[in-house]
């Protein structure tokens, strides 16, 4: 039986707002519609782009005048023990529902990105990481196995042990060798609702660095800001965040904040308009504004009280872009890019140091840059290295977005150079070229022969994959 | 505990410098009664592995991480406390805990027969309860003022309240240790590490041993002990052990020099 899919016209835009799309979106409700979709699109002659909550900042989840799928929708928690903290969901669970989900039963995901809107199967495909990365690994070690529904129509189960080559493919394989349908995730216990948390101020970059070591002796979250004003010797100073878990019996009452309740607290840019604090924090993103911005986040975290542990909520501590809602909007009419580099250990300091310099000396500082360590595994595709990641946001202004553009390619090949590599869901502006000096390629060819294996049509593909991802 | 792939359980860690016998092993066991590990410090190996293998034997039930590690260290080896301390931090962290609390409770007082001491006993008196007490302080203060958190406890006396007749250098070790750490507590302040000076009156250690103590006055190691964790978590800076010595020691402060040279104490 063949029933007809609708798919509507629709602009799309990436996460940062600057990636713009007019796609035909499908937005089905159950999945047992997925392979007629997948027919449908292939005797139509359209690729298909797999879509979830559409965090990915720039084109991983578009895909010009072809196909969207809206896997939104598709958003069912299947099963979930509390006993063993494994959970089934279909892709288009979010994190947000996730974690609302277990939290009562004293459980929490491994590992998360900094928002809990994106979908499961985002994740799953981006091969997400949280700050514990350097300690426990990415989204996909903690997935159990999965269900993916191959462009020929058919459903294949993965495992570690099922299926391995399809299963270390599929994870950070951005969606291009077929689309989950089921994941089990396993969920690790905690104690209470909140994390012990430390705030400290280093003066450069070396020295940020070797704090963010000291603290891997006792945290497990640890991301460092770094303040873009700086420059000179205090270039790349910036406040080190740390925290974890707290330990058995740590919490006189964890039955308060092991609850959605106990993990909110008021705050002003919650209770105000939706769209009032973005349009006030709008002068924010000029130059003069990132400057100040960033200069004033500096002078606060210096204070002494500041650096004592304190107590935070896990959606306090892990969700900070949640904080204000629409923040993303702050950014418009232009929206930002984001430029996340994997760095070895051995090179980080000096690529982070330059990639700042570049911004500056063009004129250009990010208004927004994240450090934080990370550790290799073992996906096909995996962009994270034994070293740390440097995440710039940068305001596409008018008037400067070329100029924004060759620094950004410029910081691509000083990344190469550095034996670094690009994230490609954060990732606006890499080419297949520099993919190239990035990614061994003997990974990159059994990527392409698993694709060629699975979808031999190319029918799932997005304007990411087209622009880094193409084979000479 | 339970072996759930999810389970990642930590505990805090103590660090006890001074673990072989006394108020050391007895504030060890009272930590590891409380969920704590422990890094026991000292030079009698022989006392600290008894100790270690009685409280592992008895957390084994219930964790499989070993509860008491223990390190052989003469406290007159200042230098080999950075290394050390890092050592321990590693291996706290491998069994999913960090260093929470230090405790400096090595401390000599050699005996003497005719009321006199030599140079080399005071020596030794200085260098133990006082030097080594800043090598592992001053080490430990750094470290958790960029955790943000931590607890040094000094385990310092009553006889360094006041100079009296008697042993001067332990006096004068125990008010250079009390004045250290009071110091060192307002140097901390708001950066979430706390500072405790303990103040035992009379206690029947191995120090003490030699001493003919009041009896009335007198109580265990495992007294003190308790006494110490009380005051610690009802948040004093100062803890009298027991607390009865802040009256004893206010009374025996106010006294007239003109008096203190004809009294007995």
């Amino acid at each position: 039986m063949m029933t007809v899919t609708q798919w509507r016209e629709q602009q799309l835009t990436g996460w940062g707002l600057r990636n713009v799309s007019r796609c035909r979106v499908a937005t089905p409700e159950h999945i047992e519609e997925l392979p007629d979709i997948l027919e449908q699109a292939c005797l139509a002659g359209h690729t298909i782009a797999p879509r979830g909550a559409g965090c990915s900042y720039g084109d991983a989840s578009l895909n010009d005048g072809q196909i969207v799928l809206d896997l939104s929708h598709l958003n069912r928690i299947r099963e979930w023990d509390p006993d063993s903290g494994q959970v089934t969901v279909e892709p288009g669970v979010t994190i947000d529902q996730l974690w609302r989900r277990t939290i009562g039963d004293g459980w929490w995901p491994f590992v998360v990105p900094g928002t809990s809107a994106v979908t499961i199967g985002g994740a799953a495909s981006a091969n997400a990481h949280g700050k514990n990365n350097w300690q426990i690994g990415c989204f996909g070690d903690f997935i159990e196995s999965f269900d993916l529904l191959l462009p020929s129509g058919q459903t294949i189960t993965c495992s570690r042990w099922d299926e391995s080559d399809l299963f270390h493919a599929a994870i950070g394989g951005l969606g291009m060798l077929g689309i989950f349908t089921s994941l089990t995730l396993q969920l690790r216990r905690i104690y209470s609702g909140q994390l012990a948390e430390v705030q400290r101020a280093y003066h450069s970059l070396d020295a940020l660095l070797d704090g963010l070591e000291e603290a891997t002796y006792w945290a497990t979250d640890i991301v460092g800001w770094i303040d873009t004003s700086a420059s000179g010797t205090q270039l790349g100073r910036g406040l080190l965040k740390a925290g974890r878990d707290l330990f058995p019996n740590e919490d006189p009452h964890p039955e308060r904040t092991l609850s959605v309740g106990g993990q909110y607290r008021r705050s002003l840019a919650r209770m105000l308009p939706g769209g009032l604090v973005p349009r006030l924090a709008k002068p924010m993103t000029t130059r003069a504004g990132v400057w100040a911005a960033n200069r004033m986040q500096w002078l606060r975290g210096q204070g002494r009280k500041a650096s004592a542990r304190h107590y935070q909520t896990y959606v306090g501590a892990n969700f900070p872009l949640d904080a204000i809602p629409n923040w993303r909007d702050t950014y418009r009419p232009g929206g930002l890019i984001q430029h996340q580099s994997m760095v070895p250990a051995e090179t980080a300091a000096s690529a982070f140091k330059e990639f700042l310099a570049r911004s500056q000396k063009a004129g250009i500082a990010p208004s927004f840059a994240v450090l934080k360590k990370h550790r290799p595994d073992n996906f096909l595709m995996s962009y994270l290295v034994d070293g740390y990641s440097l995440a710039l946001d940068y305001p596409v202004r008018r008037g400067e977005e070329q100029r924004l553009l060759r620094l950004l390619h410029e910081l691509n090949d000083v990344l190469a150079d550095h034996g670094g590599r690009c994230y490609f869901v954060k990732d606006s502006v890499v080419t297949a070229e520099q993919v190239r000096r990035m990614y061994p390629a003997e990974k990159l060819a059994q990527f392409h022969a698993l694709k060629r294996q699975y979808d031999p049509m190319g029918l799932l593909s997005t304007n990411l994959y087209r622009r880094a991802l193409t084979m000479e | 505990m339970s072996n759930d792939k999810g389970t990642r359980a930590g505990q805090p860690g103590a660090i006890i410098v001074g673990a072989s016998t006394g108020m050391g092993a007895a504030l060890a066991r009272q930590l590891v009664a409380k969920g704590y590990q422990v890094a026991l410090i000292g030079r009698q190996t022989e006392k600290l592995e008894e100790l270690a293998n009685t409280l592992n034997a008895a957390a084994a039930a219930k964790t499989v991480t070993p509860v008491a590690q223990l390190y052989a260290h003469d406290v007159r080896d200042g230098d080999a406390v950075p290394g050390l301390l890092e050592q321990i931090r590693r291996d706290m962290g491998r069994n999913g805990g960090e260093l929470s609390v230090v405790v400096y409770a090595a401390g000599v007082m050699p005996p003497s027969e005719d009321g006199e001491w030599s140079f080399a006993d005071e020596r030794l008196m200085i260098e133990t309860n006082v030097i080594g007490a800043m090598a592992w302080l001053n080490t430990s203060a750094a470290v958790m003022k960029r955790m943000g958190h931590g607890t040094l406890v000094g385990i310092s006396s009553v006889a360094g309240d006041r100079g009296r007749k008697g042993n001067s250098a332990y006096m004068a070790s125990k008010a250079a240790l009390s004045t250290y750490l009071e110091s060192l507590r307002y140097r901390l302040h708001g950066s979430g590490v706390r500072v405790v000076t303990v103040k035992p009156g009379f206690v029947a250690t191995p120090m003490t041993a030699g001493m003919k103590l009041p009896k009335p006055l007198t109580i265990s190691a495992d007294q003190a002990a308790g006494a110490i964790a009380r005051q610690c978590q009802k948040g004093k800076s100062v803890a009298y052990v027991p607390g009865y010595w802040r009256l004893i020691m206010l009374v025996i402060k106010s006294l007239p020099a003109s008096l203190m040279v004809r009294l007995p104490i």
